[in-house]
């Protein structure tokens, strides 16, 4: 039998192509099997007297070799590093998807909206999305001669309930079976016997705000809208109130936010605001003291504040819809970009 | 409302700019929808008419409108949708140059040859209106040069007008407002008086209805010539409200009512028989009103009618029998206050809103009846030559002056404001209201020498005359303090204060003669005087004490209110003590409301008018500043957040559905209208009925995108609603709604159900149903917990898909979120394992009939054992399941015996009770 020598190796180790192919000669030669594994233990049988040169010899090869195996490994390493360096790779080609689904934009600006008024330490409430007129229209000072009871403005059931067209009917119920201090928020959906286009929507989400307690002030009102503002549209949004009327506050306000999408240079073909900087929110006010006293706060002792605002409108600046619709009649299309 | 600036302008005396007067809208509560300037209009734009329309032979949606203008007749294209054959337009003739700088030449379209453009509102640089063509009614001529009709000057603001102010409907409202807030002043308060006494007569009409019309004012005018046209400045201003001038009577009429917000009425007198009745119709009479149509009326219609017929449908359209025409001689002129409320039926149910209707739903005070009868003869003499011939005017109600008490402590802890007494007077001048401190000896004095009439009132005799508690009772509603209209009453409310203690305001109470008094009344509390200070009270008198200590009723001439030394009252015997009504009346401030707004009745009306004034601009941010103390934990809403992230985890999107569903729908999910609440007057019949339940919304959402996407699902958080028996309100539901379409979709369903129950760690069990007849009655299960119902699922019934026209499965669920969050747990915990555990793969050919659930059970009762299921494949031996087997180390390492006894026992349950073949 021949004798191995490390030169043999050396040049079997150097032709390796691959880890594997060098994992392979590491097997061959120094493995459980491997053929100097094989005479380091047969090296016994031998004389005495060649025992320790042959034992010197072939643990030298065996270091050498193990020592090879290592570099070539290190050298095959650092080859395909530098191949798969030069090689293109894109980074850019979509990822395998995890399949998760999508929330709707507006539930989560539901979310947002209740976690900003959560911190204020405002409770969350509910109420029906049927009403009476007692809760929906009669509590909150609107009369039976008001236009918002008309049929051409309300939808209404065959045994005279209403799908509630506010969410302030909420209100009611809340203060008459609490007493302030007060300070709560109702999300929910409502809905209007009006036309549907692209900014007009028959059913929508609404946030209610309530507070009732001493001294509660008309600057409050505008302390709590301006953080809600900030809170939805960052830090340099500003809050303008402008004088309105509705039946249950007094004084009533429109709340505007500053157009949160254009700025002085490019207002004037802004779609949000139209150019004006500023775009509607909602509605505001002190609660009426005859809307205190139908549900048996007196007026004298106790004022507060109620605010309303759409949540699909605010979801429509905030992501500069074109079309309210969208929101209400599913589309794959349109909900997997949230 | 619609505001002319030029109009605006006359009543301001000045020549504010449209900004400025935006502004100042604005700062008003006034809603400024937008501004219209006409621009300077090119000559070759002309007033036209729509003669005829044929299709254009070569395009669906164009026309061919043949158009005039005097003696021309052009063929014009024209596409707008709103064309109509007698229709007053505008065309820009050939060579003409609209205001955005477009020219219209003479083009080719399909074939056809368009001779000029029809325009559209927005073409015209006349505001935001395109879909249709500019429509400008039969009262403009026709082939005028547009800048004729429309003058760069007549700028025009769009407005919204609040519900509750009737004074904003007339110009002299919006210029009151704009004077208050920039400060010019206005040029009408007051009128001259020109209806002269000795006109006055009784036999122009007679008022049977004095609580439904509580004024009523006809003038008798001789006119010289009525056909003789109004001015043309007044006929464009009426023009530009799209009101069609008529002749001057007519035209002074519409814009009195433009101008002071009271609408007016001219009948032809020589076609009135005998008197003007204001009565209600008869059931079934008839009326043709001016636009020609016959109306039937009912007993709660409030008309005019002469003798013999009626003349008007009160304050909403005259008759075409009595109305002015060329021959007409003498006019009467109608001014009067009717009930809101009965006008407001009367024109809803005849369809006939018209401007004077839209004024009267609003509520008109009595004093503008007057006001605009001035200013209407004031015109008509001037106008018309007009010379008045008598009149007739009735008030039957006295007119409401509204005081209001503003507390100065309140009004800024109200508004967070910190305004000085001074300041909240200054604030309400500029609006006409009249606003002073309350001082109440002030007050008290203006009074003294006033006469002593016993059970004097406001209503009948304002501040002419008082007894002793409508002095009192009077001064106290000056800052809107009720403290009761008798002496007794006034005693028993008030609040009982020391004698040393007085301060000034407070009453003093004594008993005496009680001749005059009801018996009820006769209780001790004979007259009260009001303390004003010092030493001093002042009452309104009519008995004095004698020397001899005898009551003396004094002579007339000696009754009335007089200043008195304190102890005129104190140390009378009968002396009953003093009465407070408010705490520091010096916080006081008392506020008379102008007659021109019944809008404002207390004293947050007040506030909102103070803080129009200061600027809610300058109104500081703040903070309420108590936070309740009994905060009720929100332990769901955290649990819904985690829910609808689990769902969506799931890759199912997220939507909204409408709850209102169509009769078809409901037939087609095989459910029951006769369940199902319907709506008095819905949109269409797609939205009749109020939903039972989210899966034909779901479904009818997914059978929208199935060309979009194959396999997907759709969940969906919200209510159904279940009619209640006796009850109007219907059970509200919160659902959580699940949907998916594809080859799997009915194990993705369950797999998300699983995931939703394994988060709310509930014992669910699905009891195989068929029930739900939208379901496939062999692949639905109902949901249990602890044997309460908590939802269901299955695949969609094969029959709907059909009918939907679904191709792929459709799997759905639907839980009770309320259960769901009743029931929710947290996690079971078990310990992880210290030793190392054993696992083996098991593989069984089941019984067809038996459930996994059944199996799972069995497992589970095995000690130191879990089980995951693995996979099901059927081949020719039948159902293979597959699960996997952690055999659990105890309290040692487990030996080849432990795991073989373990296996040994789950074989015997497999093979026994469950009847598997287990593949060993």
């Amino acid at each position: 039998m021949k004798e191995i020598t490390f030169n043999d190796i050396e040049g079997k180790i150097a032709e390796a192509e691959t880890e594997g192919q060098v994992e392979a000669l590491r097997i061959e030669y120094l493995g459980r099997k491997g053929s100097i594994t094989k005479e380091l233990r047969n090296i016994s049988e031998l004389p005495k007297s060649k025992r320790a040169r042959e034992g010197a010899r072939l643990n030298e090869i065996k270091n050498k070799m193990e020592e090879a195996l290592s570099d070539r490994i290190d050298q095959l390493r650092s080859q395909k590093l530098q191949e798969e360096s030069s090689q293109h790779y894109d980074m850019t080609m979509p990822g395998i998807s995890p399949g998760i689904g999508h929330l709707h934009p507006v539930e989560q600006l539901e979310r947002d909206v209740v976690e900003l008024f959560m911190q204020l330490g405002f409770e969350v409430v509910d109420g029906p999305e049927i009403e009476t007129e007692w809760y929906c229209f009669e509590a909150l000072n609107i009369g039976p001669d008001h236009p918002a009871r008309d049929m051409q403005d309300t939808f209404y059931l065959e045994n005279g309930a209403v799908p509630r067209t506010h969410t302030s009917s909420v209100q009611i119920r809340h203060m008459e079976n609490n007493n302030p201090p007060i300070r709560v928020i109702a999300p929910g959906k409502v809905y209007r016997n009006e036309d549907e286009d692209a900014t007009h929507i028959w059913s929508f989400r609404q946030v209610e705000g309530l507070v009732v307690d001493y001294d509660i002030s008309l600057s409050d009102l505008k302390g709590t809208l301006e953080y809600m503002l900030k809170g939805l549209f960052g830090e340099d949004t500003e809050l303008r109130l402008r004088s309105n009327y509705f039946p249950y506050t007094e004084p009533s306000v429109e709340m505007d936010a500053s157009c949160m999408v254009c700025n002085e240079a490019s207002r004037r073909h802004c779609r949000v605001c139209k150019g004006t900087g500023w775009v509607e929110l909602g509605g505001a006010g002190m609660v009426h003291p005859q809307v205190l006293r139908n549900v048996g706060v007196d007026p004298e002792e106790y004022s507060g504040f109620a605010f309303g605002f759409g949540l699909e409108r605010i979801t429509a600046v905030k992501y500069q819809l074109t079309d309210l619709r969208d929101l209400w009649r599913p589309d794959i299309r349109f909900l997997r970009q949230f | 409302m619609k505001i002319v600036l030029g109009l605006l302008n006359q009543l301001l005396g000045d020549d504010l700019s449209v900004t400025q007067v935006s502004e100042a809208l604005e700062r008003a509560g006034i809603e400024v929808e937008g501004v219209i300037h006409p621009p300077d209009f090119d000559s070759n734009i002309v007033t036209a008419t729509i003669k005829d329309i044929k299709p254009h032979p070569n395009a669906d949606r164009l026309n061919i409108a043949i158009v005039t203008c005097r003696d021309e007749q052009l063929e014009v294209i024209c596409g707008a949708s709103n064309i109509r054959k007698g229709q007053r337009v505008v065309l820009a003739r050939i060579g003409a140059e609209l205001p955005g700088g477009h020219k219209i030449n003479q083009t080719e379209i399909r074939g056809k040859t368009s001779h000029g453009m029809i325009c559209s509102e927005q073409e015209l640089g006349l505001g935001s209106d395109h879909d249709g063509i500019l429509e400008l009614g039969d009262e403009v001529e026709e082939g005028l040069p547009l800048s004729e009709v429309y003058s760069s000057d007549q700028i025009v603001i769009d407005t919204t007008t609040a519900a509750n102010r009737w004074d904003l409907q007339g110009y002299r409202g919006v210029a009151r407002e704009v004077s208050a807030h920039t400060g010019v002043a206005l040029t009408f308060e007051g009128f001259e008086q020109l209806l002269e006494k000795e006109k006055h007569t009784d036999d122009l009409f007679a008022n049977q209805l004095q609580e439904e019309v509580p004024e009523y004012c006809l003038t008798k005018l001789k006119i010289k010539d009525a056909s003789i046209p109004s001015p043309s400045w007044m006929q464009n201003y009426l023009r530009l409200h799209s009101i069609k001038p008529v002749s001057a009577v007519v035209d002074i009429t519409n814009f009195v009512m433009l101008e002071t917000g009271q609408p007016l009425h001219a009948f032809d007198a020589g076609e009135i028989k005998g008197k003007v009745n204001i009565r209600f119709a008869e059931n079934e009479e008839k009326i043709t009103t001016l636009d020609g149509t016959e109306r039937m009326l009912g007993s709660s219609d409030l008309v005019i009618a002469d003798d013999k017929e009626l003349l008007a449908l009160a304050g909403v359209m005259g008759s075409e029998d009595s109305e002015i025409t060329a021959k007409t001689k003498e006019v009467l002129l109608e001014a009067a206050s009717f009930d809101s409320t009965l006008v407001r039926k009367t024109a809803k149910r005849n369809g006939l809103r018209s401007e004077a209707s839209s004024r009267f739903e609003r509520g008109l005070p009595l004093q503008a009846v007057k006001v605009a009868t001035h200013r209407a003869l004031e015109l008509l003499k001037d106008i018309t030559d007009a010379e008045l011939v008598s009149y007739q005017s009735e008030r039957t109600a006295w007119p409401w002056i509204q005081h209001v008490g503003v507390r100065v402590t309140s009004l800024n802890s109200f508004l967070g404001l910190e305004l000085s007494k001074e300041e909240i007077v200054e604030s309400l001048q500029p609006l006409g209201f009249d606003a002073e401190k309350f001082d109440i000896k002030e007050q008290a004095s203006k009074l003294l020498d006033k006469p002593y009439k016993l059970g004097a009132r406001f209503k009948t005799d304002g501040t002419d005359a008082f007894d002793c508690s409508y002095l009192t009772d009077y001064i106290y509603s000056l800052i809107g303090i009720a403290i009761g209209h008798t002496a007794h009453q006034q005693y028993e409310n008030g609040e009982a204060i020391d004698i040393e203690n007085l301060t000034p305001g407070d009453l003093l109470f004594r008993g005496g003669p009680w001749v005059e008094l009801d018996e009820k009344e006769r209780d001790g509390v004979s007259h009260v005087a009001i303390y004003v200070g010092g030493d001093t009270i002042i009452e309104a008198r009519d008995y004095i004490r004698r020397e001899d200590g005898e009551w003396q009723k004094l002579p007339e001439k000696d009754r009335y209110v007089i200043e008195q030394p304190l102890s005129a009252i104190t140390e009378d015997p009968q002396f009953m003590g003093a009465r407070r009504y408010a705490e520091n009346l010096d916080d006081y401030i008392r506020v008379t409301v102008p007659w021109w707004r019944p809008d404002v009745s207390n004293s947050a009306d007040v506030y909102e008018e103070v803080i129009k004034i200061v600027g809610l601009e300058n109104l500081p941010s703040t903070l309420p500043n108590r936070i309740p103390t009994d905060v009720r934990p929100d332990i769901k809403r955290a649990k819904v957040d985690s829910l609808r992230n689990d769902i969506k985890a799931s890759g199912l999107y997220e939507v909204t559905t409408y709850p209102f569903i169509s009769h078809r729908d409901i037939e087609v999910f095989a459910g029951n209208t006769e369940e199902h609440l319907k709506l008095k007057n819905p949109r269409s019949s797609e939205q009749a009925y109020l939903r039972r339940s989210l899966l034909p919304g779901l479904v009818n959402s997914v059978v929208n995108n199935t060309t979009i996407e194959k396999e997907f699902g759709f969940f969906e958080f919200a209510r159904i609603f279940h009619a209640q028996l006796d009850e109007i309100l219907p059970e509200e539901k919160d659902v959580v709604g699940i949907v998916c379409i594809g080859e799997n979709s009915l194990s993705k369903v369950k797999g998300v159900l699983d995931h939703i129950i394994s988060t709310a760690n509930l014992q669910v069990r699905y009891i195989s149903s068929d029930e739900r007849t939208d379901l496939h009655p062999g692949r639905q299960a109902a949901m249990e917990v602890n044997g309460e119902p908590v939802g269901l699922y299955g695949e969609l019934h094969p029959l709907i898909a059909t009918k939907k026209k679904l191709k792929n499965t459709v799997a759905c669920a639907e839980i009770n979120l309320e259960s769901l969050l009743r029931l929710w747990s947290a996690p079971d915990f078990e310990p992880i394992p210290r030793l190392q555990s054993s696992y083996r793969d098991v593989t069984f050919v089941a019984p067809e009939d038996v459930q996994w659930q059944d199996i799972a059970d069995h497992l589970d009762r095995i000690t130191n054992v879990n089980f995951d299921f693995q996979e099901e494949y059927r081949d020719k031996n039948g159902r293979s399941i597959t699960v996997n087997v952690e055999i659990l180390a105890v309290d040692k390492t487990l030996t080849d015996r432990d795991i073989e006894s373990k296996m040994k026992e789950i074989f015997a349950v497999l093979e026994g009770p469950i009847g598997a073949k287990v593949d060993k």
